[in-house]
């Protein structure tokens, strides 16, 4: 079973999205829970997941699928969108914004009241079973112009907003994912609650839940808690030699 | 100047302080025989300067401040949640909003500096955090007696110094480990270095704790009042019986010292200097402000009075009796009419307020000055006069009211015009001064213009793509029309991206923040020169809603040149920041460009604000809607803001969303970082 500590409302809501058919959007910044949530929610909902990790060379052909050839002759392959269409799958799409414009087109008549899935190369138009739910997640955090949602694709979503969960939350979290006890787990939340402080002051984003559960794990094999904080917490957050000398003092003085 | 010896009686502490000043005392007139006319005396005469200390050329010295303010101002903001700007000042002290911290530490350099400057300033940080400063009363209480003054600093800091250390043990440790450095322990009165030895038996247990060692053990009876501070303050279990408890066990301490002749206990090199006079200062500033707004420009209340006395009173405020007809309106048609027709003079002509009034009216019709803005000088904006021939002149923008939910039409006029320009070798300064930084951001931006890579299925082609092949030759066999699209170019240019970058030239910049914004921009000019995308700079500041002024330093259509060098060399401040007619304007000088992608870059240092009431929400909003305005207009804005307040993240985040604004509450690194924040934008 997967693991995953609700915060708030989101499986209320996610679970009525889904029994309205309606798409949901996940944002959040990075390693807060979004693609945990989800595989919590399918499991929730004992729905198949098919999981697609967005990346700028990432197509439409890539996501529907593509005719090849096999033993002298054409067949058509079914892309992870498609198939999820077929299955009554719930499809999530993982940072959809990295994704090719032509992916959003693509989800644009799945994501409305239509529910279809045009595919032009085999001349069909697949309609989405009940079951079928199209997720996908962003970081509104990404500054570059070029990585933002459109509103025509953003207004066709239920969006459900992750934020770091409350101190003693996330200590529940780190203590149980990485199989820590509760001391070691609150100092390394403490941590990662300072670091988020400097956010937009000199670090994009600060120490992710992922991170500080990185830490636990590396420190409960047996490495030395200051070794693993600079290897997870410290040199993953940035390169500036002012701010990791900011952050290695952030760990002399949470720690001792 | 000759050591102090113990005891040093108030009459001498003050003959040194004054001695440090370059004053003679007997120039001060003050009775050496009196401790408190002395004390009067002094404190009169120098409250109000910093007794800063500037490093002198070859100076032996520790650690400079410069080589850790950066990580360490980081490191502040982490554990106390703040943003606190750090300056440069010996001894170390705070003014509510900034940490100063002594330039330089004292000599030799040596490894623990580093964390002596951490201890420094986490101390003035919780002077703040932990409230003992919070409390007007208790700055006034300890304003005007230094000796109080100087027991409640070191009881203040005893009790800051536990609070730290039972919030981190990191910090315990550090704080312990300050104790033992003999440079924390340099005992100062001001700046006056002061011996350890012999000091009175009624100081020692003042120290023991935020300093080790055996010499702050004292049992004697002398030191009973200080033993019984200490310990009421190390009793302290709730923030709220801080403030009591220190100022109570303070003034104790201030008796009996007065009874045994003594003058303020001195304080370790580390705990610095309370500094209440720069907080009342500050405040007393901020609330003289405050209270001239909600009075209004002083010529609007002469006009008030003049039409008081002209028999209007009976019915005016500006709720609008009379019919409706308010003090607002009523001035307006009043002041129209008989300014639009001299021979029409009517009751309020008459009077003399508004006779001054109106010459003050006459001349900015004909000599608008762009300096720096008087409630005198926008008097006519909060009347909504029909503005002077020149202001007509611009572009009308409508803004939002929060309060009403609606925009007011035409509300702001925003004049585009070319920046003044100053001497061509202003430019050619900076650009000699800022080579190397130059020559980074080029490559950087080089990089960015070369950005390489395959793009798959073009029409054409330098190799051909695989994938696409097999597709077209699976339609072929399907019977289908094969895609043409099979081959793959390698691209060598990004699209390109229009670029706006907006300073603020606002009367708050004065000084420090706009050379460095002039920097800052001759460095981001350099570097998008050499990506050779679109890009317009412009300042903006204002004089009212009616001038608002955009000043070209470089348009997007113009060629770098002479006439941009010395408009870029010569960036002047003044006036007001009304920034959502000026988001507007720069949207719609975006919006004009062919490209698709377009990025406004604004650089401010400050909330919106201006002299109308343009403030506070209105402000806030209003600017937020202009961005929201923005984007639908395919405009990316991002902010840089110098604002250090403690607040700016919640307005900017509230204008310009979350993840679009960095806040540099250091203004040295900002040109530097201008540059990586558009490269951020553009990659």
């Amino acid at each position: 079973m997967v693991y995953y500590r609700p915060i708030g409302q989101e499986t209320a809501l996610f679970e009525t999205a889904a029994s309205h058919k309606l798409p949901v959007l996940l944002k959040g910044p990075t390693g807060c829970g979004k693609t945990r949530f989800v595989r919590f929610m399918a499991q929730r909902l004992n729905r198949p997941l098919i999981t697609v990790a967005c990346q700028e060379d990432l197509s439409a052909a890539d996501i529907t699928g593509r005719f090849v050839l096999e033993k002298g002759s054409t067949i058509w392959r079914d892309g992870p969108l498609t198939r999820a269409v077929r299955q009554g799958a719930i499809c999530y799409l993982d940072e959809v914004v990295e994704a090719r414009a032509d992916v959003l087109t693509v989800l644009h008549p799945l994501s409305d009241d239509r529910r279809i899935l045009p595919l032009e190369r085999l001349g069909e138009e697949l309609t989405c079973p009940d079951d079928f739910l199209l997720v996908i997640s962003y970081n509104p955090g990404y500054q570059s112009v070029v990585r933002e949602l459109k509103e025509s694709t953003r207004q066709r979503f239920v969006s459900i907003s992750f934020h770091y969960p409350p101190p003693e939350v996330e200590a529940e979290i780190v203590a149980r994912e990485a199989g820590c006890d509760a001391d070691l787990a609150k100092t390394l939340v403490e941590l990662g609650h300072a670091t988020r402080r400097l956010r937009s002051h000199g670090l994009r984003e600060g120490a992710s839940t992922r991170l500080l559960i990185y830490a636990a794990t590396l420190t409960v094999s047996g490495l030395p808690l200051k070794t693993a904080c600079q290897a997870t917490i410290v040199d993953s957050l940035t390169d500036d030699s002012d701010i990791l000398q900011a952050l290695r003092d952030l760990i002399h003085s949470v720690m001792g | 100047m000759p050591a102090p010896t113990w005891p040093p009686d108030p009459k001498e502490a003050f003959k040194l302080t004054a001695r440090e000043y370059g004053v003679d005392p007997a120039d001060l007139g003050m009775d050496p025989d009196d401790d408190q006319q002395a004390e009067q005396a002094i404190l009169a005469a120098f409250l109000f300067k910093n007794p800063g200390r500037q490093l002198t050329t070859g100076e032996k010295v520790g650690l400079g401040l410069d080589e850790t303010r950066r990580s360490m101002a980081a490191w502040l903001a982490m554990v106390t949640g703040r943003r606190f700007p750090i300056a440069p000042s010996d001894p170390a002290a705070t003014d509510g909003n900034v940490i100063f911290l002594p330039q330089a530490l004292p000599p030799p350099l040596e490894h623990t500096d580093s964390l002596l400057f951490r201890a420094m300033a986490l101390l003035q940080a919780g002077f703040l955090q932990h409230g003992v400063l919070n409390s007007q009363a208790v700055l006034r209480s300890i304003y005007d007696d230094w000796v109080l003054r100087s027991c409640f600093h070191l009881l203040a800091a005893r009790y800051v110094v536990g609070r730290w250390s039972a919030a981190y043990p990191g910090i315990a440790r550090d704080f312990r480990a300050t104790a033992i450095l003999d440079k924390a322990a340099i005992m100062r009165v001001n700046l006056t270095v002061v011996p350890t030895q012999g000091m009175p038996a009624a100081f020692k247990p003042l120290y023991k704790g935020l300093l080790a060692g055996e010499n702050w053990r004292e049992a004697g009876p002398e030191a009973a009042a200080a033993q019984r501070a200490v310990a009421a303050v190390d009793a302290i279990t709730r923030q709220q019986a801080a403030i009591p408890v220190i100022l109570g066990q303070a003034r104790r301490l201030r008796e009996a010292y007065r009874r045994m002749h003594l003058g303020p206990p001195p304080a370790p090199y580390f705990t610095g200097i309370l500094r209440p006079e720069w907080m009342l200062a500050l405040r007393a500033h901020d609330q003289a402000a405050e209270d001239a707004w909600k009075q209004g420009p002083t010529p609007l209340r002469q006009l008030r009075a003049a039409v008081a006395t002209q028999g209007h009173s009976g019915g005016l405020s500006r709720k609008g009796p009379r019919g409706g007809l308010g003090l607002r309106q009523f001035i307006k048609k009043k002041v129209r009419r008989t300014l639009q027709g001299p021979g029409e003079p009517g009751e309020l002509a008459r009077s003399p307020a508004y006779g001054e009034l109106r010459d003050q009216y006459r001349s900015r019709q004909h000599s608008p000055s762009p300096g720096s803005w008087t409630p005198e000088a926008s008097w006519q904006e909060l009347v909504d006069i029909p503005p002077a021939a020149g202001h007509e002149d611009g572009v009308p923008y409508d803004e939002w009211d929060p309060s009403s939910g609606t925009y007011r039409l035409a509300a702001c006029r925003v004049l585009d015009r070319p920046a003044q320009a100053g001497p061509a070798d202003s430019y050619h300064r900076l650009v000699q001064a800022n080579r190397g930084p130059i020559t980074q951001v080029r490559r950087a931006f080089q990089a960015l213009r070369q950005e390489e890579r395959w793009l798959h299925g073009r029409p054409e082609g330098s190799d051909i793509d695989i994938d696409r092949v097999i597709a077209s030759f699976c339609d072929v066999h399907s019977g289908m029309e094969p895609d043409r699209n099979i081959y793959m170019s390698f691209q060598r240019e990004r699209e390109q991206v229009a670029i706006l970058v907006m300073v603020d030239l606002s009367g708050s910049t004065v000084g420090r923040v706009i050379h460095l914004e002039q920097e800052a921009l001759v460095i981001l000019a350099e570097g998008l020169r050499t990506l050779g995308f679109p890009h317009a700079f412009y300042g903006f500041h204002n004089h009212g809603p009616r001038a608002c002024q955009m000043e070209r330093i470089k348009g997007f259509d113009e060629q770098y040149g002479e006439p941009v060098f010395k408009r870029m060399g010569n960036l002047q401040p003044g006036g007001a920041t009304r920034l959502g007619a000026f988001i507007r304007h720069g949207a719609h000088l975006l919006s004009q460009q062919p490209q698709s992608r377009r990025i406004m870059l604004v650089l401010s240092d400050g909330r919106p604000e201006d002299r109308d009431g343009y403030r506070g929400r209105q402000g806030i909003e209003d600017s937020a809607m202009a961005v929201h305005e923005a984007q639908r207009l395919g405009v990316h804005i991002h902010c840089t803001s110098l604002d250090p307040s403690t607040g700016a993240p919640e307005y900017l985040g509230r204008i310009f969303g979350r993840g679009r604004f960095l806040v540099l509450p250091d203004v040295d690194p900002l040109p530097r970082k201008l540059p990586q924040v558009l490269r951020g934008l553009i990659r």
